[in-house]
């Protein structure tokens, strides 16, 4: 009976073994952030209900090996993630997978982290390009969204150029990869020239700023290209359109070392203005305003050590119309306007680390400006070719010593074909064309910049000392400038930094203001000396979310400024018009600060800046400059919701922009108009400038897309700010215009 | 090349505010007191030479009388953005002085639209006004400054510039004024005192061949070019409307008149032709005359 028994047990036993015992398979699969298609590395993937657990690698990839068949549930729990929970059958036919993790937020609004992340130039604020692409009031474009930044100051009606602190229009440079640009903005402000979504950041530097840039006494504003970033599936596109412009974006992978990016955009603005101007019988305009950009980037890692990187930029804006009759403000406008601008580069960029100590980087920007302006029996043609070329090395010299010699140099070769009235323009206000002597010129002339410079940081203590020389040569007015610079940082906390930067900073005279027909061969390069000091602390400490505050005092003085000049001077014998000389001074100082708070559902930026401008010549007594703004207040708020929604805010208060009064006007019988008699020089002020603007975003995320669509309402409470005026033929009464009024912006973007 | 831009954003400025609707006065509307244009009888002279100014005024609203004083200097360049004024010009002289009444001016009789007193100026000698200037300066022409102010009795003003070209060409080559043959209405000639009523017109001027010259500029380089003139029309009514309020050349311009003459004075529509160089002709019709 026993052995029945036993051998009852061993059968069942057997039994069991056989039919329950399943197949061993191995699970394996992809894991990619929803949307982007991101790998999501060494991240923990659960197998449940065996509790099994795994990590992905680099790629995203995870395995689960000597599974048996059979039904699981797959957690995956991550932090910035919704937590994922996939019920799997697991069986022999069950293929490699990918699997979607979405983020809890594709809204993110990163805070620069301060006091922490140390910046090579200390003047230097930076936008993102998550920051500027969804910054209210700036239609996502990089350079608008650095108006919102302390320190610029805000500039009237349609123009969107950047003003550094209490400076002018033409005291800011704009570079690409650190190689100047002739023009940033399509139509003088409009939107600017590059596709944002093929940069990484907006650098803005201001008083004190370094030796690796010169020539331009306000500050600088840099373009920084990214590298493309194709993803896992090796290729990745957006399009994108709003009511300006559409355009789109491809980026690639090539081979395993090297991706390329390629993006163009372009207007159709030109169809609606068409439209309005159609039937006007005083206006025909035959080439409607348009414009396009194109954008490319090629990267190749060359090796461990050697990176190469070409960035290729064209941009073109078009423009032309017939005035059936002279314009009622000035008969000098009339009959045929054709504009074209137009510019491209070609950048190759070169970086070899040779060592942990040094590292050689070597750039230029290669290619051609134009400009063409016909307008009938006035013209101007200006071709330029033109070649930039920047090199540094930089040597790890000790722990606490890092020096930096570099060049900075500028080629031009241009050729000039000018016919143009040139009126007298003084403070703000321009005498009409008519009145105005016409002057010709051709010429070909060669450009010749020439920097160097010599950086060293050296760290004791807390203290960081950064002294720095620059020499800078104008080879065509055969001028030759020391330009030293020094700053200093001292960490008195992890979280605390004290900071002060000087300088001096030369910045050479127009090719206009030193021409022998237009202006005067013996101007100068205008010159400036910066001061800064202030301090920033990060209140967050280790937190993700916070506060953070920056706030300096900025004083600059300005010397050798290039203003008009209306008198004769004995030229070989001869009385000849001056036009331009060196006799204008300068001085500005403020005070900026910065506030910012970031959590998990707020980002706030705060930025008031307090500062005074002046100028002054021979001719003209000290008077308020026309950007000085007491007062400039900027509040930026988003808040995201849920469901990838977020709104965001701005609002703006800046005092009223100084103005010159025109007291009354001189009929000149000649040319049928009146000539402007100014007043005291920016005597009075435009009212206090209040702005509003409101943005919404939304976010559609699928597993391998991403619908983005934007509402951007400028002026949303439509306040009448003046802008400008409008005075009567004889100024003897006026008008003040409005600018803005409420404005809105859409845009719909698709990711791939 | 940024000043470049910043100077074509000024450009298009003063376009984009013509475009909006403005309550300012209108050029074309002659209602204050407002000097039309300074004529010389010659427009380009040689030094030492005599010409004579005859200003084109209206103050349609003035029943007394214009006081008005002028003066004459060297131009110091107000094209290039001196100050558009004899005041404290080390050549300045008073050329005339006095009082316009309707009893005294036969144009002024017509609510005070029209023809004011001529006077004279004396251009100064080659040695005064050609001195250290350049011999391109004195083939192209240095500049005269004739400054006339003339007030009312309201306490209004208008000052007003005339540059009198000064040149060393020889006189077949000096610059002339304009020569209106004939003033259309809808392709007819009209007289002076032909106002047109009730109606819409088409007007233009048709300018005797002469009218439109050729001259050579010398370039600063020393090569010289041709150009030709182009004359612009600025029209001027007291009643109606116009469809442009300039005109080029021989190009018509449309006026819609009004349907009767007002009874507490006088209508006008007047055109004051310039070739662009200081050369210019004036036409008045007048209603009621």
């Amino acid at each position: 009976m026993k052995s029945i028994l036993f051998c009852i047990f061993i059968s069942l036993v057997m039994n069991a073994q056989t039919t329950d015992t399943p197949e061993s398979l191995s699970f394996k699969g992809r894991l990619l952030e929803k949307g982007t298609q991101i790998p999501l590395k060494d991240v923990s993937v659960f197998l449940l209900p065996l509790k099994l657990k795994t990590q992905t690698n680099t790629q995203g990839d995870f395995l689960f090996e000597n599974v048996p068949a059979g039904a699981y549930q797959m957690i995956v729990n991550v932090s910035g993630y919704i937590k994922l929970e996939k019920d799997i059958q697991l069986d022999a036919d069950l293929k490699k997978l990918k699997y979607y993790v979405e983020k809890e937020t594709y809204l993110s609004f990163e805070t620069t982290v301060v006091g922490q992340k140390q910046k090579r130039d200390q003047t230097q604020k930076t936008l993102t390009q998550e920051q500027f692409l969804s910054m209210p009031g700036s239609g996502g474009d990089p350079v608008k969204a650095v108006q919102n930044l302390p320190g610029v100051n805000r500039v009237q009606g349609f123009s969107s150029q950047v003003v550094v602190q209490g400076g002018e229009p033409k005291d800011t440079a704009y570079n690409i990869d650190g190689h100047n640009i002739p023009i940033v903005f399509h139509f003088g402000g409009l939107t600017s020239v590059v596709m944002p979504e093929a940069l990484e950041q907006v650098d803005y530097l201001s008083a004190g700023y370094g030796t690796e840039y010169s020539r331009a006494t306000g500050g600088i504003i840099g373009l920084n290209t990214r590298r493309p970033q194709p993803g896992e599936r090796k290729k990745k596109s957006f399009f994108f359109l709003d009511n300006l412009k559409m355009g789109g974006l491809y980026e690639g992978n090539i081979d395993e070392t090297s991706d390329f990016l390629v993006s163009a955009r372009g207007s159709y603005v030109g169809l609606f203005l068409g439209a309005v101007a159609k039937g006007r019988e005083d206006f025909n305009l035959t080439v409607a305003p348009e414009f396009y950009d194109i954008t490319a980037v090629y990267n190749k890692k060359l090796n461990d050590k050697q990176n190469f990187k070409v960035v290729t930029l064209a941009s073109r804006d078009t423009l032309a119309f017939v005035l059936k009759e002279p314009l009622k403000t000035d008969p000098a406008f009339r009959g045929r306007f054709y504009n074209e601008t137009q510019f491209y580069r070609f950048i190759p960029q070169w970086t070899y680390k040779v060592d942990s100590e040094t590292q050689y980087t070597f750039s230029s920007g290669i290619g051609q400006n134009q400009i063409v302006v016909d307008l009938g029996e006035q013209y101007l043609n200006i071709r330029s070719n033109v070649m930039t070329l920047r090199g540094e090395l930089e040597k790890t010299i000790s722990n606490t010593w890092v020096s930096q010699l570099g060049i900075d140099n500028f080629y031009g070769d241009t050729d000039v074909k000018i016919k143009l009235v040139q009126p007298r323009s003084e403070g703000g206000v321009s005498n009409p064309f008519s009145s105005s002597e016409v002057k010709e010129r051709q010429t070909r002339g060669h450009l010749v910049n020439t920097g160097l410079y010599n950086r060293h940081e050296l760290k004791w203590s807390d203290w960081t000392f950064i002294p720095g020389l620059r020499v800078d040569r104008f080879r065509n007015s055969n001028e030759t400038y020391l330009a030293p610079r020094l700053a200093l940082r001292y960490n008195l906390t992890p979280t605390w930094m004290l900071k002060a930067a000087g300088g001096r900073y030369y910045q050479p005279a127009e090719a206009q203001e030193q021409d022998k027909t237009f202006g005067n061969p013996d101007a100068r390069a205008p010159r400036a000396d910066h001061l800064t000091f202030g301090f920033e602390k990060d209140f967050r400490e280790t937190s993700a979310s916070g506060l953070t505050w920056q706030s300096s005092y900025f004083d600059k003085w300005l010397d050798q400024l290039v203003v008009a000049s209306f008198s004769q001077i004995e030229r070989d014998g001869i009385l000849v018009d001056e036009n331009y000389n060196n006799k204008g001074r300068g001085r500005a100082y403020g005070i900026e600060n910065q506030v910012k708070w970031n959590d998990a559902f707020w980002d706030i930026w705060l930025s008031y800046t307090w500062s005074e401008s002046f100028r002054w010549n021979d001719r003209v007594a000290k008077y308020k400059h026309q950007y000085d703004q007491t007062h400039n207040f900027n509040l930026v708020a988003a808040k995201k919701l849920e469901n990838n929604w977020k709104i965001s805010g701005r609002a703006r208060y800046v005092t009223g922009n100084p103005y010159t009064p025109i007291i009354g006007g001189t009929f000149d019988a000649d040319n049928d108009v009146y000539l402007p008699q100014r007043g005291n020089f920016y005597s009075q002020r435009y009212n206090d400038f209040y702005q509003l603007d409101l943005r919404i975003d939304k976010k559609w995320i699928k597993d391998e897309e991403i619908w983005t669509l934007y509402l951007d309402i400028q002026n949303i409470l439509n306040t009448k700010n003046t802008e400008s005026i409008e005075y009567s033929y004889d100024y003897t009464r006026k008008e003040f215009i409005s600018g803005l009024p409420l404005l809105p912006a859409f845009g719909l973007k698709g990711e791939f | 090349m940024k000043k470049l831009n910043q100077w074509f954003f000024y450009m298009w400025l003063p376009f984009f505010i013509s475009c909006a609707d403005s309550k300012l006065p209108k050029y074309v509307e002659l209602n204050e007191l407002r000097v039309l244009s300074l004529i010389a009888d010659k427009p380009e002279v040689n030094p030492s030479e005599l010409v004579s100014i005859t200003p084109i005024i209206s103050d349609i609203n003035e029943n007394t009388a214009l006081t008005f004083e002028a003066f004459g200097c060297i131009d110091l360049g107000v094209s290039l953005g001196a100050e558009p004024s004899c005041h404290s010009n080390p050549t300045k002289v008073s050329l005339s002085q006095g009082t316009i009444t309707s009893a005294t001016n036969a144009q002024m009789a017509q609510n005070f639209t029209g023809t004011a007193p001529a006077f004279t100026a004396f251009i100064p000698p080659a040695s005064s006004i050609f001195s250290q200037r350049s011999s391109t300066d004195q083939t192209n022409g240095i500049g005269y400054l004739i400054e006339y102010k003339i007030s009312n009795s309201r306490g209004q003003s208008v000052n007003t510039i005339k540059r009198i070209l000064v040149s060393n060409k020889s006189n077949d080559q000096k610059n002339l004024n304009p020569v209106i043959d004939q003033f259309q209405s809808n392709g007819a000639t009209i007289g002076v005192n032909d106002f047109p009523l009730n109606g819409v017109y088409k007007i233009a001027l048709t300018f005797d061949a002469t009218s439109f010259q050729t001259y050579r500029l010398t370039k600063d380089d020393g090569s010289s070019e041709t150009q030709g003139e182009q004359l612009t029309t600025t029209w001027f009514i007291t009643d109606g409307s116009l469809k442009y309020f300039r005109s080029m050349n021989q190009d018509s311009n449309e006026y819609t008149a009004p349907a009767a003459l007002p009874g507490n004075r006088k209508s006008f529509l007047i055109s004051i032709s310039r070739d662009s160089r200081g050369g210019a002709v004036f036409h008045r019709i007048c209603g009621g005359c």
